[in-house]
Protein backbone atom coordinates (compact mmCIF):
# COMPACT_ATOMS: atom_id res chain seq x y z
CA UNK A 1 0.00 0.00 0.00
CA UNK A 2 1.25 3.47 -0.91
CA UNK A 3 0.73 6.37 1.39
CA UNK A 4 3.09 8.73 -0.37
CA UNK A 5 2.20 11.00 -3.24
CA UNK A 6 2.66 9.42 -6.66
CA UNK A 7 5.44 10.88 -8.75
CA UNK A 8 4.02 10.60 -12.28
CA UNK A 9 4.35 14.36 -12.81
CA UNK A 10 8.08 14.19 -12.34
CA UNK A 11 8.80 11.26 -14.62
CA UNK A 12 9.79 13.22 -17.75
CA UNK A 13 12.23 15.46 -15.94
CA UNK A 14 13.51 12.44 -14.03
CA UNK A 15 14.34 10.54 -17.21
CA UNK A 16 15.71 13.65 -18.88
CA UNK A 17 18.10 13.96 -15.94
CA UNK A 18 16.82 17.41 -15.04
CA UNK A 19 15.96 16.76 -11.37
CA UNK A 20 18.18 17.67 -8.49
CA UNK A 21 19.93 14.81 -6.74
CA UNK A 22 17.50 14.97 -3.85
CA UNK A 23 14.41 15.00 -6.07
CA UNK A 24 15.81 12.23 -8.17
CA UNK A 25 16.44 10.10 -5.09
CA UNK A 26 12.87 10.62 -3.91
CA UNK A 27 11.54 9.48 -7.26
CA UNK A 28 13.77 6.44 -7.19
CA UNK A 29 12.67 5.49 -3.69
CA UNK A 30 9.04 5.80 -4.70
CA UNK A 31 9.56 3.66 -7.79
CA UNK A 32 10.92 0.88 -5.60
CA UNK A 33 7.65 0.61 -3.73
CA UNK A 34 4.96 1.72 -6.20
CA UNK A 35 4.25 -0.58 -9.07
CA UNK A 36 1.84 1.80 -10.81
CA UNK A 37 4.40 4.57 -10.99
CA UNK A 38 7.11 2.10 -12.00
CA UNK A 39 5.04 0.95 -14.98
CA UNK A 40 4.44 4.51 -16.04
CA UNK A 41 8.09 5.29 -15.51
CA UNK A 42 9.11 2.54 -17.94
CA UNK A 43 6.83 3.97 -20.61
CA UNK A 44 8.15 7.50 -20.17
CA UNK A 45 11.71 6.19 -20.17
CA UNK A 46 11.17 4.47 -23.51
CA UNK A 47 9.56 7.56 -24.97
CA UNK A 48 12.48 9.72 -23.83
CA UNK A 49 14.93 7.22 -25.32
CA UNK A 50 13.03 7.16 -28.60
CA UNK A 51 13.06 10.94 -28.79
CA UNK A 52 16.81 10.93 -28.16
CA UNK A 53 17.25 8.65 -31.18
CA UNK A 54 15.23 11.01 -33.38
CA UNK A 55 17.05 14.04 -32.05
CA UNK A 56 20.41 12.55 -32.84
CA UNK A 57 19.62 12.21 -36.53
CA UNK A 58 21.84 14.51 -38.58
CA UNK A 59 20.53 16.72 -41.32
CA UNK A 60 21.39 15.06 -44.67
CA UNK A 61 24.55 16.56 -46.22
CA UNK A 62 24.57 19.31 -48.89
CA UNK A 63 21.42 21.00 -47.64
CA UNK A 64 22.68 24.34 -48.92
CA UNK A 65 23.12 22.94 -52.43
CA UNK A 66 19.56 21.60 -52.41
CA UNK A 67 18.23 24.95 -51.24
CA UNK A 68 20.18 26.69 -53.99
CA UNK A 69 18.69 24.28 -56.50
CA UNK A 70 15.20 25.15 -55.32
CA UNK A 71 15.84 28.86 -55.47
CA UNK A 72 17.30 28.64 -58.97
CA UNK A 73 14.49 26.53 -60.33
CA UNK A 74 12.06 29.24 -59.25
CA UNK A 75 14.14 32.24 -60.21
CA UNK A 76 15.43 31.03 -63.60
CA UNK A 77 12.92 31.89 -66.35
CA UNK A 78 12.16 29.29 -69.01
CA UNK A 79 14.37 29.51 -72.12
CA UNK A 80 13.36 32.03 -74.79
CA UNK A 81 12.24 29.42 -77.35
CA UNK A 82 9.94 27.85 -74.77
CA UNK A 83 8.33 31.14 -73.82
CA UNK A 84 7.88 32.11 -77.51
CA UNK A 85 6.33 28.74 -78.30
CA UNK A 86 3.90 28.91 -75.39
CA UNK A 87 2.87 32.50 -76.25
CA UNK A 88 2.36 31.69 -79.95
CA UNK A 89 0.34 28.58 -79.23
CA UNK A 90 -1.81 30.53 -76.79
CA UNK A 91 -2.42 33.29 -79.32
CA UNK A 92 -3.30 30.80 -82.09
CA UNK A 93 -5.70 29.00 -79.78
CA UNK A 94 -7.35 32.28 -78.82
CA UNK A 95 -7.73 33.41 -82.45
CA UNK A 96 -9.18 30.04 -83.46
CA UNK A 97 -11.72 30.22 -80.62
CA UNK A 98 -12.76 33.77 -81.55
CA UNK A 99 -13.09 32.81 -85.23
CA UNK A 100 -15.10 29.73 -84.30
CA UNK A 101 -17.35 31.77 -82.05
CA UNK A 102 -18.00 34.39 -84.74
CA UNK A 103 -18.70 31.67 -87.31
CA UNK A 104 -21.13 29.92 -84.99
CA UNK A 105 -22.87 33.16 -84.10
CA UNK A 106 -23.47 34.25 -87.69
CA UNK A 107 -24.54 30.81 -88.88
CA UNK A 108 -28.06 30.72 -90.37
CA UNK A 109 -29.74 28.03 -88.39
CA UNK A 110 -32.61 27.40 -90.78
CA UNK A 111 -30.33 26.97 -93.78
CA UNK A 112 -27.74 24.72 -92.20
CA UNK A 113 -30.17 22.43 -90.52
CA UNK A 114 -30.66 19.36 -92.62
CA UNK A 115 -32.27 17.39 -89.85
CA UNK A 116 -35.37 19.45 -89.35
CA UNK A 117 -37.66 16.54 -90.07
CA UNK A 118 -36.02 14.06 -87.74
CA UNK A 119 -35.49 16.52 -84.93
CA UNK A 120 -37.94 19.38 -84.94
CA UNK A 121 -37.44 20.08 -81.22
CA UNK A 122 -33.74 20.76 -81.73
CA UNK A 123 -34.50 23.46 -84.23
CA UNK A 124 -37.16 24.95 -82.05
CA UNK A 125 -34.73 25.39 -79.20
CA UNK A 126 -32.14 27.10 -81.39
CA UNK A 127 -34.74 29.32 -83.01
CA UNK A 128 -35.99 30.43 -79.63
CA UNK A 129 -32.49 31.53 -78.73
CA UNK A 130 -32.31 33.58 -81.89
CA UNK A 131 -35.54 35.38 -81.10
CA UNK A 132 -34.96 35.85 -77.39
CA UNK A 133 -31.61 37.33 -76.32
CA UNK A 134 -29.78 34.93 -74.01
CA UNK A 135 -29.14 37.68 -71.41
CA UNK A 136 -32.90 38.06 -71.09
CA UNK A 137 -33.38 34.85 -69.15
CA UNK A 138 -29.92 34.52 -67.66
CA UNK A 139 -30.32 37.58 -65.48
CA UNK A 140 -34.06 37.58 -64.97
CA UNK A 141 -34.26 35.78 -61.63
CA UNK A 142 -37.50 37.31 -60.49
CA UNK B 1 29.09 37.25 -37.09
CA UNK B 2 26.51 38.96 -34.90
CA UNK B 3 22.83 38.63 -35.72
CA UNK B 4 22.28 42.26 -36.69
CA UNK B 5 25.09 42.16 -39.22
CA UNK B 6 23.90 38.80 -40.50
CA UNK B 7 20.43 40.23 -41.16
CA UNK B 8 21.89 43.27 -42.92
CA UNK B 9 24.02 41.03 -45.13
CA UNK B 10 21.08 38.72 -45.84
CA UNK B 11 18.90 41.65 -46.80
CA UNK B 12 21.64 42.81 -49.14
CA UNK B 13 21.44 39.40 -50.85
CA UNK B 14 24.90 38.25 -49.73
CA UNK B 15 25.23 34.57 -50.59
CA UNK B 16 27.98 34.04 -48.03
CA UNK B 17 25.67 35.29 -45.30
CA UNK B 18 22.93 32.97 -46.46
CA UNK B 19 25.33 30.04 -46.47
CA UNK B 20 26.38 30.98 -42.95
CA UNK B 21 22.74 31.17 -41.83
CA UNK B 22 21.95 27.73 -43.25
CA UNK B 23 25.02 26.23 -41.58
CA UNK B 24 24.11 27.83 -38.28
CA UNK B 25 20.46 26.84 -38.13
CA UNK B 26 20.10 23.73 -40.30
CA UNK B 27 20.40 21.21 -37.48
CA UNK B 28 17.86 23.04 -35.32
CA UNK B 29 15.39 23.35 -38.14
CA UNK B 30 15.82 19.71 -39.11
CA UNK B 31 15.52 18.45 -35.53
CA UNK B 32 12.40 20.50 -34.84
CA UNK B 33 10.79 19.24 -38.04
CA UNK B 34 11.74 15.69 -37.02
CA UNK B 35 9.85 16.19 -33.77
CA UNK B 36 6.73 16.80 -35.79
CA UNK B 37 7.02 14.57 -38.84
CA UNK B 38 9.31 11.76 -37.56
CA UNK B 39 10.69 11.16 -41.03
CA UNK B 40 14.15 12.19 -42.21
CA UNK B 41 13.23 12.91 -45.79
CA UNK B 42 10.16 14.95 -44.85
CA UNK B 43 12.19 16.87 -42.28
CA UNK B 44 14.85 17.55 -44.92
CA UNK B 45 12.18 18.80 -47.29
CA UNK B 46 10.75 21.09 -44.61
CA UNK B 47 14.24 22.42 -43.85
CA UNK B 48 14.66 23.34 -47.53
CA UNK B 49 11.27 25.04 -47.60
CA UNK B 50 12.07 27.00 -44.44
CA UNK B 51 15.36 28.35 -45.77
CA UNK B 52 13.84 29.21 -49.14
CA UNK B 53 11.17 31.14 -47.24
CA UNK B 54 13.83 32.84 -45.12
CA UNK B 55 15.69 33.85 -48.27
CA UNK B 56 12.57 35.25 -49.89
CA UNK B 57 11.15 37.08 -46.92
CA UNK B 58 14.23 38.31 -45.06
CA UNK B 59 13.49 41.76 -46.50
CA UNK B 60 10.40 41.86 -44.33
CA UNK B 61 12.28 40.84 -41.19
CA UNK B 62 12.04 43.81 -38.82
CA UNK B 63 13.78 42.29 -35.83
CA UNK B 64 10.76 42.29 -33.50
CA UNK B 65 11.72 38.72 -32.59
CA UNK B 66 15.17 37.22 -32.82
CA UNK B 67 16.23 35.59 -36.06
CA UNK B 68 16.15 32.17 -34.46
CA UNK B 69 12.62 32.71 -33.08
CA UNK B 70 11.52 33.79 -36.55
CA UNK B 71 13.07 30.69 -38.13
CA UNK B 72 11.58 28.38 -35.48
CA UNK B 73 8.16 29.88 -36.13
CA UNK B 74 8.47 29.12 -39.83
CA UNK B 75 9.63 25.59 -39.06
CA UNK B 76 6.69 24.93 -36.76
CA UNK B 77 4.22 26.30 -39.30
CA UNK B 78 5.70 24.32 -42.17
CA UNK B 79 5.76 21.14 -40.07
CA UNK B 80 2.16 21.51 -38.96
CA UNK B 81 1.12 22.17 -42.55
CA UNK B 82 2.92 19.03 -43.63
CA UNK B 83 1.07 16.99 -41.02
CA UNK B 84 -2.26 18.49 -42.04
CA UNK B 85 -1.70 17.60 -45.67
CA UNK B 86 -0.55 14.12 -44.64
CA UNK B 87 -3.80 13.71 -42.73
CA UNK B 88 -5.83 14.85 -45.73
CA UNK B 89 -3.89 12.44 -47.94
CA UNK B 90 -4.49 9.65 -45.44
CA UNK B 91 -8.19 10.39 -45.46
CA UNK B 92 -8.41 10.16 -49.26
CA UNK B 93 -6.25 7.05 -49.27
CA UNK B 94 -8.65 5.40 -46.84
CA UNK B 95 -11.59 6.36 -49.03
CA UNK B 96 -9.73 4.89 -51.98
CA UNK B 97 -9.04 1.72 -50.01
CA UNK B 98 -12.69 1.55 -49.10
CA UNK B 99 -13.69 1.43 -52.75
CA UNK B 100 -10.94 -1.00 -53.62
CA UNK B 101 -11.35 -3.44 -50.79
CA UNK B 102 -14.03 -3.25 -48.12
CA UNK B 103 -12.04 -5.44 -45.76
CA UNK B 104 -9.48 -2.67 -45.18
CA UNK B 105 -12.05 -0.17 -44.07
CA UNK B 106 -12.34 0.20 -40.33
CA UNK B 107 -13.78 3.69 -40.21
CA UNK B 108 -11.40 4.36 -37.33
CA UNK B 109 -8.91 7.23 -37.35
CA UNK B 110 -5.47 6.26 -38.57
CA UNK B 111 -4.00 6.51 -35.10
CA UNK B 112 -5.86 3.43 -34.02
CA UNK B 113 -5.35 1.20 -37.04
CA UNK B 114 -1.79 0.00 -37.14
CA UNK B 115 -0.69 -0.73 -33.59
CA UNK B 116 -1.09 -4.27 -32.38
CA UNK B 117 -0.50 -4.04 -28.65
CA UNK B 118 -0.40 -7.77 -28.13
CA UNK B 119 2.94 -7.94 -29.92
CA UNK B 120 6.03 -7.39 -27.83
CA UNK B 121 6.83 -3.71 -27.74
CA UNK B 122 10.16 -3.17 -29.44
CA UNK B 123 11.84 0.03 -30.53
CA UNK B 124 9.90 0.14 -33.75
CA UNK B 125 6.57 -0.19 -31.98
CA UNK B 126 7.55 2.38 -29.39
CA UNK B 127 8.52 4.81 -32.13
CA UNK B 128 5.18 4.28 -33.81
CA UNK B 129 3.21 4.51 -30.58
CA UNK B 130 4.97 7.73 -29.60
CA UNK B 131 4.47 9.22 -33.03
CA UNK B 132 0.77 8.45 -33.03
CA UNK B 133 0.33 9.66 -29.49
CA UNK B 134 2.08 12.92 -30.38
CA UNK B 135 -0.02 13.33 -33.50
CA UNK B 136 -3.19 12.97 -31.49
CA UNK B 137 -2.27 15.95 -29.29
CA UNK B 138 -3.77 19.36 -29.99
CA UNK B 139 -1.37 21.41 -32.12
CA UNK B 140 -0.43 23.89 -29.39
CA UNK B 141 0.40 21.13 -26.88
CA UNK B 142 2.40 19.29 -29.51
CA UNK B 143 4.33 22.41 -30.49
CA UNK B 144 5.26 23.27 -26.91
CA UNK B 145 6.22 19.65 -26.24
CA UNK B 146 8.37 19.31 -29.36
CA UNK B 147 10.21 22.59 -28.79
CA UNK B 148 10.96 21.57 -25.22
CA UNK B 149 11.81 17.92 -25.75
CA UNK B 150 13.46 18.00 -29.17
CA UNK B 151 15.07 21.42 -29.01
CA UNK B 152 15.80 21.77 -25.30
CA UNK B 153 14.28 25.20 -25.51
CA UNK B 154 13.64 27.25 -22.40
CA UNK B 155 10.01 28.02 -21.58
CA UNK B 156 10.67 31.70 -22.28
CA UNK B 157 11.91 30.98 -25.80
CA UNK B 158 8.98 28.67 -26.47
CA UNK B 159 6.64 31.41 -25.31
CA UNK B 160 8.15 33.83 -27.77
CA UNK B 161 8.04 31.33 -30.68
CA UNK B 162 4.41 30.49 -29.93
CA UNK B 163 3.45 34.06 -28.97
CA UNK B 164 1.87 32.91 -25.71
CA UNK B 165 2.58 33.59 -22.04
CA UNK B 166 5.10 31.69 -19.95
CA UNK B 167 2.27 30.23 -17.86
CA UNK B 168 0.58 28.94 -21.00
CA UNK B 169 3.75 27.16 -22.10
CA UNK B 170 4.05 25.53 -18.70
CA UNK B 171 0.46 24.38 -18.82
CA UNK B 172 0.71 23.18 -22.43
CA UNK B 173 3.76 21.06 -21.70
CA UNK B 174 2.18 19.67 -18.55
CA UNK B 175 -1.00 18.71 -20.40
CA UNK B 176 0.93 17.30 -23.34
CA UNK B 177 2.93 15.05 -21.01
CA UNK B 178 -0.16 13.91 -19.14
CA UNK B 179 -1.96 13.12 -22.38
CA UNK B 180 1.04 11.28 -23.79
CA UNK B 181 1.46 9.23 -20.62
CA UNK B 182 -2.19 8.30 -20.73
CA UNK B 183 -2.11 7.32 -24.39
CA UNK B 184 1.12 5.37 -24.10
CA UNK B 185 -0.10 3.59 -20.96
CA UNK B 186 -3.29 2.59 -22.78
CA UNK B 187 -1.18 1.28 -25.58
CA UNK B 188 0.83 -0.92 -23.23
CA UNK B 189 -2.14 -2.06 -21.17
CA UNK B 190 -4.07 -3.53 -24.10
ZN1 LIG C 1 3.19 5.84 -7.18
Amino acid sequence: MMNEQHITDQLWEFHLGNLSEEESQQVQLHLEVCEACLRESEVVKQAVQEMAVERSQEVPPFLFTRIQGRLESVRKPAPLWKRTLVTSLGTILLLVSIWGGVKLGTMDVRQTSGTSLENPMGNLAINEMVNEPIEGYLFDFN
Amino acid sequence: MDEKQLVIDLQAGDEKAFRHLVGKYQQQVFRTAMGFVHDGSDADDIAQEVFVEVFRSVDKFRGEASLSTWIYRMTVNRSLNRLRSRKRKGFFQRIEAFFQDDADWTGEPEADCSIHPETVVGNQEMAQALQQALESLPENQRTAFVLYHYEDMAYKEIASVMKVSLASVESLIHRARKNLQKKLMNFYKK
